[in-house]
């Protein structure tokens, strides 16, 4: 991460200066911290809100019945002894909720999953398996129907907004595969 | 249909709450304070994404360089989408705007908006949660699910068109 953002930074900066004039950089961190505290913002009220909502349904214990099912449909990607109880609610919870599009409600259960994939990880410092798995997991996208993709193709007239849901399943798919393949073989030079 | 789903999702919440004789105010304010405390931790996490997103977006550094053909306005997409969801759709919005929603390349763009999460935001973000600093594994395996996705678009809407 470190890398890739100062690479960006560095070349930016330099871009600017060469070709363009160095107002544009000020200009343009300037515009983007005061988005920044914007987005928060946004991204603060919905969070805080399934937050709160996620918390009735996790202490109820209708959740730990239904999401021993959920997980069983995708426990062979995770370890067992890397996931506990609690962890494999908020997996569930992180997926039942990627594939209906509430993206709120699934950063809320990514972040409490990755946490209490953390508590059962032996070595603090490093990922384990199923804490990779369930990073590269949410870097797929689930999205079954890509509801504002089709209302924003909508808005700009055309002809058939639906006509990607089948590629985006596709794409999706694809992706989600080859990423874990790629984990799978970059797996064994980590350890 | 779907602008069904969250409102029912939670109705059943509540619901289900007070079915198990749970108290759902309380518990909803301590789940809210644990966002609140989440929201403080991932702040500065999206704040320097965001700085670069934008920086790569005013200089308009992408539009300048052209890989494997791959031109002009799709570029930008590819590369702005793992980094931001918000800077990536002003991006497609510009290709429905001035080449159209139904072409090659407003059609690659639909499909791949859709069809890739903002990686290195995701990744950035749930690592502030566990203060692991080798993340180096999860970023290039979620970089090259992303180069897939790039890849079977083109083909898949070659396919289409």
């Amino acid at each position: 991460m470190s890398f890739i953002w100062s690479a960006f930074l560095i070349i930016c900066i330099i871009f600017s200066c060469i070709f363009l004039s160095p107002e544009v950089v000020v200009e343009s961190i300037s515009n983007s911290s005061k988005g920044a505290i914007e987005n928060i913002f946004v991204i603060a009220s919905m969070l805080i809100f399934w937050s709160g909502m996620f918390n009735i349904l996790s202490n109820c214990n209708i959740l730990s019945k239904a999401s021993k099912k959920l997980y069983s449909l995708v426990s062979f990607l995770f370890k067992k002894d890397e996931v506990s109880d609690k962890a494999k609610e908020y997996i569930s919870l992180n997926i039942a909720s990627n594939l209906m599009g509430v993206g709120n409600a699934a950063t809320v259960n990514s972040l409490k999953g990755i946490e209490e994939l953390q508590n059962s990880n032996k070595d603090k410092k490093r990922l384990n398996r199923s804490m990779a798995t369930f990073i590269v997991l949410n870097t797929a996208s689930m999205q079954i129907i890509p509801t504002s993709m089709i209302s924003l193709r909508t808005l700009y007239n055309s002809q058939n907004p639906s006509e990607i849901i089948l590629p985006v399943i596709c794409v999706s798919f694809i992706s989600l595969i080859i990423a874990f393949v790629a984990l799978k073989i970059l797996w064994r030079f980590y350890e | 249909m779907s602008n069904y789903i969250v409102p029912i999702f939670i109705l059943i919440i509540i619901l289900v709450g007070i079915f198990e004789k749970k108290n759902v105010y309380s518990l909803f304010i301590e789940g809210a304070k644990d966002g609140v405390k989440t929201v403080y931790n991932i702040f500065p996490y999206i704040f320097a994404i965001t700085i670069i997103a934008g920086l790569i977006n005013d200089t308009k550094i992408l539009e300048n360089i052209s890989i494997f053909g791959i031109t002009g306005n799709l570029l930008p997409l590819i590369l702005m989408k793992p980094l931001s969801g918000g800077a990536s759709t002003s991006i497609v919005v510009d290709i429905f705007k001035n080449i159209g929603p139904d072409t090659f390349i407003g059609m690659v763009a639909s499909i791949l908006m859709a069809s890739t999460e903002t990686t290195l935001y995701v990744i950035s973000i749930l690592s502030s949660k566990v203060k692991i600093k080798d993340m180096k594994i999860v970023v290039i395996a979620g970089l090259i699910g992303d180069l897939a996705a790039v890849i079977s678009t083109m083909v898949i809407v070659n396919f289409i068109l």
